[in-house]
């Protein structure tokens, strides 16, 4: 039994192929038509792929600000921030004094009478700390942010990773994005392949009756047409990954004129093997959904006439 | 109960939506090895009891038995299997004229998931029977209505069935064919397979001492 139902789908998987490589032109058109509607999602994968590696370079934009005792002494103060610039992973620690603080303020808030009003100068002196370049997870930051905190004369400490938390809202939102595209080209790719078995099994109405007629199931009628989608999906894929590579290293010239301005090395990333393998799996799986969703209701309504 | 009858008709009728009945409670039957031939003038009902016995059409009332079989117990599913145990030919043969002739009469036994070698074997030895053994490469309209027929027949007796039915084989060919394909058909017959032939051709079939029956507006007599 195993051995027929093997057998059976060799000879579908095959015979569908051959009947396809038959016919190089109508092929051609469709496999382009799917690979069109695949492209974009692939081209969307890449640059989500990339936007992502290139936050993970960028990551050091987290600002840590500490607010230090009230009660302490100028000298305290300044002894406090040579034990900061001492901490490992700080890149550079600057003093801001109560005064400057609330000139600061002044200044953005532009309440010029602010001093007037106070009868004393309520900010705290604070330590405005940037971690060294090599601290570039978010990780690495929150560690160095809870040393920090712990040091004896802050008072508080706020780590600002607002930039950082802007660019991953922005990116999940690319992601997501994304994701919708890829459902609704996806969803077209179903039903170009679909609507192309649709009227593959109307120009074999013919073929497909005398099969009945001798004895063949339904499910021996459908599976290479099955295999039809699958391999239109395959084909698809294929070319569009092509597409998108092509226009990748089109871009790759423009792309590298940008990183010699901004003084960067930055490599366009293409897919890994395993998102070229998952592709192609998705692709198959689409080819085939399309195919069923438009053979199994068609095959019973065509029955042997004689 | 081991069943002598290939096929047993039990007052069947056939109604069509309209009101026409080509079939009005038909009994008769056919034993095991046997061969008969079916006849009658056109609009008779002979296409109708053939189509019956495929499964092809389902009777209005009646029972149809066929090598055991209740058809009415045959769930729509599994018509496609009951199918594959008997062997069907008809006026137009019914190839594909998109591949050869080998491949035509190898369909049943691809279906049946017959391994390659058997497939190539048996296709040659049906082919050799009908007498068209070098013709294998070739596509259906590269060949006469005679060989066409042939193949089909062919097509039909490869998976050795128990029962062949022929609906008027000799309907497109003269005389001398004809008279080759009924002998094709009486060869089959000889190896133990069940032969039921519709057919109008009664010249042809007077001299052949087979059992004849006569279909008169949807009746036997």
């Amino acid at each position: 039994m195993l051995r027929v139902w093997f057998l059976h789908h060799i000879q579908a998987a095959k015979n569908s192929l051959l009947y396809l490589l038959r016919q190089p032109f109508a092929t051609a058109m469709t496999v382009i038509v799917i690979a069109l509607g695949l492209s974009l999602p692939v081209l969307f994968w890449v640059f989500t792929n990339n936007l992502a590696q290139i936050s993970t370079n960028w990551q050091q934009g987290g600002q840590i600000s500490l607010y230090l005792d009230m009660q302490q002494s100028q000298a305290q103060e300044t002894a406090l921030l040579a034990r900061v610039r001492a901490v490992e992973g700080v890149g550079q620690a600057l003093l801001k004094t109560p005064k400057e603080g609330m000139l600061e303020l002044q200044q953005q808030s532009g309440l010029d009478d602010l001093t007037i009003e106070l009868p004393d100068n309520p900010l705290p002196a604070v330590i405005e700390v940037t971690p060294s370049l090599n601290m570039n997870t978010i990780t690495q930051i929150e560690a160095l942010y809870q040393r920090l905190k712990a040091l004896g004369g802050v008072d508080e400490a706020k780590l600002d990773l607002q930039w950082v938390n802007r660019l991953h809202a922005l990116l999940s939102f690319a992601a997501t994005l994304t994701r919708a595209l890829m459902f609704l080209l996806a969803a077209t790719v179903v039903f170009i392949i679909g609507n192309t078995l649709r009227l593959a099994i109307q120009n074999r109405s013919e073929e497909i009756q005398v099969l009945k007629l001798i004895g063949a199931t339904d499910a021996y009628i459908a599976r290479p047409f099955l295999y039809t989608g699958l391999w239109y999906g395959i084909a698809g894929a294929v070319v569009a990954l092509l597409l998108a590579k092509g226009f990748i290293l089109s871009l790759g010239i423009v792309v590298s004129k940008l990183v010699i301005v901004y003084q960067m090395h930055y490599l366009i990333l293409f897919f890994t093997a395993t998102q070229v393998l998952q592709l192609l799996v998705l692709a198959a799986f689409l080819g085939w959904f399309g195919a069923r969703l438009s053979v199994k209701k068609q095959l019973t309504s065509i029955e042997p006439y004689i | 109960m081991q069943y002598l009858m290939m096929i047993e008709f039990k007052q069947v009728s056939k109604r069509y939506p309209g009101g026409w009945e080509a079939l009005n409670q038909v009994d008769f039957s056919l034993n095991k090895g046997e061969m008969a031939f079916l006849t009658g003038c056109s609009g008779a009902g002979k296409s109708t009891l053939l189509k019956l016995i495929a499964m092809l059409e389902r009777p209005s009332s009646g029972q149809i038995i066929v090598n055991g079989a209740h058809l009415s117990q045959i769930p729509q599913r599994e018509v496609a299997r009951f199918r594959l145990g008997i062997g069907v030919t008809f006026q137009a043969p019914q190839l594909l004229n998109d591949r050869t002739v080998f491949d035509n009469v190898a369909m049943p036994l691809n279906i049946q998931g017959v391994p390659a070698v058997s497939v190539a074997k048996r296709v040659h030895a049906a082919l050799d029977m009908v007498g068209l053994l070098r013709q294998v490469k070739k596509l259906p309209r590269q060949l006469s209505g005679g060989e066409q027929q042939r193949v089909g027949i062919a097509r039909a007796v490869v998976h050795k069935p128990a029962l062949l039915l022929a609906d008027e084989p000799t309907g497109n060919l003269d005389p001398s064919l004809s008279a080759d394909v009924m002998q094709l058909f009486e060869h089959f017959n000889q190896a133990g397979v069940a032969v039921l032939i519709a057919t109008h051709d009664l010249g042809l079939i007077a001299a052949m001492k087979h059992r004849i029956m006569m279909l008169k507006g949807g009746q036997l007599c």
